[in-house]
């Protein structure tokens, strides 16, 4: 892997962030034809949040009030497994618990809401139903879902840039976009102390919570964006779970989930996960968040004596550090639960389009909107303004 | 610091939630200093919107603020057992905004955890009260205690500090009336008083309005025991039997007229001991009917904004 900037100046489609998003979509751009730089602020790909997260592939079954986010979480599970099999791991069992009194929905309709979107469920056996509190806890299903590898995954990710040729330029930072007469867009990138401007037809903002630096740094107009500090703890689950992963529905509950790159768990609570939030208005000075990352107070214990009540067994889980990551949000998703994609072409910067994702195996739907983006044009042309705000 | 986990549970209702804003700095303040680990849960049982705005900025401004909103008003005892339910403490505290003094927690907590599984405020004294009041409420504590044997200690508050093991105990108990001091009474556990003056941050009226306290009273005396279903069958059977004389009387010549009271006075009872049984079998019904005694509208929890970030930058060099 390179560790030098950028090679040349000229470039058919430069990639910003190389998070999961950011390097599908490099290979995508690549197949497409022409040069391709993938730009990583980091010294590695998959650093951020594709690696800090629950390292859940999602089947469909976590949004039972959305059932359009299901219905695709559905179809992009198997194709993700098809594609990233190796990087998955499959050997645990999987519980999810449906949670009396506070929760949104009742057994009974997350039965039906299973069937309707085809997802595997049965009842779970009678000696793990038994670990749950049953006066809080109405049902328990085990269900087909499973976890990814974070470091495999960037294994992989590394090896099909370097196959497909895909010039990765890490340590490096975008900072800013200036408009080229004849479209098209100057990046202007920074490596180490270097500082060069490389020029692209396509420019993917594939950073994910600092979507709006970028912008607003080049004097664009910033997207509407809702970020959240959020901590999950890393644990060693209590012996009596024998390595199964549990997810209590419908509301401030808990998930205690395989985290495969660690050999550990994660441990995240609807209520304790998230720490503070703050949201990115248009026009306003964008807030960069990694600044809260370090030294905070962990919420572990929250977690873990809210988890209790339901799954008495919890009491045994350890502690080994936390996770913490900025998530960024579009608000509209707080509403119906919903986990659309964001694909907007800036209008500043007709080459430049944010891309904003929720879910790894979200990327086809990613792919497929950027393609009806891009179709018809030759990446060099500026595109159609119908084509400017696309929200699937 | 004490390496614990205390839950504050609060009910806000009406008028008095005005004292929360006050009630919540002071217990920040308190708690910080008190124990490694702490939550403060609200819940809202019917407070005005204006309150609302100010539980919000509360929320923004502390961790570990939970707020929840049940769907109605179902009154104290209700709001007190929602709290409950959801609070996650090795020890959990209630208290009243408007009269529980934040400063008594360290003391609440600090018994709770070596000397009894209970604590619990007494009044010590009623002299705000009216003389009605006063009255009625001695007769109320002579009756349930002295009488009917329920245990619940004269004079002692909703004010409280459980461990764990009561808080499990009184969950698991179920039904629409859930009178938090029948039930610390019933379960049993050590338990110990605490006296203490109570505040007034609002000036609100602190006792209830008669009908209310009768009505609590009623319900507090059904919902323990049919003492008072005896005592009218008993009256009853006293009363038939007096008939009985009586008639045997009339019809050996007597007058008419005692015969008359007697029957007005019979009919009388009877009325009240049909009314009675009624009470009895209405409270049967509510709790035949097995629906939950009260449903969560929704769930708010600290969202603290860039706590850290917060300077004191002011735009305005003039402004003091």
């Amino acid at each position: 892997m390179p560790l030098l900037g950028p090679s040349a100046t000229e470039y058919d489609t430069v990639v910003i962030g190389g998070g999961f998003y950011g390097t599908r979509l490099a290979l995508e751009m690549r197949r497409r034809g022409g040069r391709v730089l993938l730009v990583e602020r980091d010294a590695r790909l998959l650093g951020r949040a594709s690696l800090r997260n629950q390292a859940r592939v999602h089947n469909g079954y976590h949004y039972p009030r959305s059932i359009l986010t299901s219905l695709r979480s559905r179809l992009n599970y198997s194709r993700f497994l098809d594609e990233y099999g190796e990087c998955a791991d499959r050997s645990f069992p999987h519980y999810y618990a449906v949670a009396r009194g506070m929760s949104k929905i009742t057994a009974a309709q997350f039965t039906e809401f299973c069937r309707r979107i085809g997802a595997p469920l049965i009842p779970a056996p009678a000696a793990v139903a038994k670990l749950f509190d049953a006066s809080r806890i109405e049902a328990v299903f085990e269900v087909q879902e499973c976890a990814f590898d974070a470091d495999k995954l960037r294994a992989r990710m590394s090896r099909d840039l370097a196959d497909a040729g895909v010039e990765v330029s890490l340590n490096s930072e975008a900072q800013r976009l200036t408009q080229r007469p004849r479209g098209g867009a100057d990046v202007r990138i920074t490596h180490g102390n270097e500082t060069r401007d490389v020029g692209a037809d396509v420019v993917l903002n594939c950073t994910y919570s600092r979507l709006n630096q970028l912008l607003a740094q080049s004097g664009a107009a910033t997207i509407p964006a809702k970020h959240e500090l959020t901590e999950m703890a890393l644990v060693e689950p209590p012996a009596a779970l024998a390595g199964a992963a549990v997810t209590v529905m419908d509301g401030p509950f808990f998930s205690l989930m395989p985290y495969p790159s660690r050999q550990l768990f994660t441990l995240s609570h609807v209520r304790y996960t998230p720490h503070c939030s703050w949201l990115d208005a248009a026009d306003a000075v964008v807030f960069d968040g990694d600044a809260l990352l370090a030294n905070r107070q962990s919420h572990f214990i929250h977690m873990v004596r809210d988890a209790q009540r339901y799954l008495p067994a919890m009491r045994d889980t350890r502690y080994v550090e936390s996770l913490w990551e900025i998530k960024t949000i579009m608000p509209r998703s707080e509403q119906d639960d919903s986990r659309p994609i964001l694909l907007r072409r800036s209008d500043e910067y007709p080459a430049c389009l944010t891309v904003l994702g929720a879910k790894l195996d979200s990327v086809y739907d990613v792919e497929e909107a950027l393609h009806g983006a891009l179709r018809g044009n030759d990446p060099t042309r500026r595109l159609t303004a119908d084509s400017k705000r696309l929200v699937v | 610091m004490i390496e614990s986990f205390l839950s504050i549970v609060a009910p806000l209702e009406g008028e008095s939630s005005g004292a929360v804003e006050a009630f919540v700095d002071e217990t920040v303040a308190v708690l910080r200093g008190l124990v490694t680990h702490y939550e403060i849960i609200l819940v809202d049982d019917g407070v005005p919107d204006a309150t609302l705005a100010r539980i919000r900025g509360l929320l923004a401004r502390y961790d570990f603020v939970r707020f929840l909103r049940l769907s109605r008003h179902f009154g104290e005892e209700t709001a007190i057992s929602a709290g409950l339910d959801v609070a996650i403490g090795d020890y959990v505290m209630v208290m009243l905004p408007n009269t529980d003094p934040p400063a008594l927690i360290p003391e609440f907590l600090a018994r709770a955890q070596s000397d009894a599984d209970i604590v619990y405020g007494v009044r010590l004294h009623r002299k705000a009260e009216p003389f009605w009041y006063r009255v009625g409420a001695r007769l109320f504590y002579w009756y349930i205690n002295s009488v009917v044997g329920a245990g619940i200690p004269k004079d002692s508050t909703q004010f409280r500090c459980m461990s764990r093991q009561v808080v499990n105990a009184i969950s698991q108990i179920r039904g629409p009336d859930q009178y938090l001091r029948l039930l610390t009474s019933y379960i049993g556990f050590q338990k110990q008083g605490l006296p203490y003056a109570p505040i007034n941050r609002t000036g609100a009226a602190t006792v209830r309005p008669k009908r209310e306290a009768l009505n609590l009273a009623r319900a507090l005396v059904m919902d323990h025991t049919t003492h008072p279903l005896r005592v009218v069958i008993w009256t009853g059977v006293v009363l038939a039997l007096l008939n009985f004389i009586l008639v045997l009387i009339h019809a050996s010549g007597g007058g008419n007229d005692a015969a008359l009271v007697h029957g007005a006075f019979g009919f009388l009872v009877t009325a009240f001991m049909v009314a009675m049984v009624g009470e009895y079998v209405g409270g049967l019904s509510r709790r035949l009917r097995d629906r939950p005694a009260y449903y969560v509208r929704e769930e708010q929890t600290s969202a603290v904004l860039l706590r850290e970030e917060r300077t004191n930058v002011v735009d305005d060099s003039q402004g003091q």
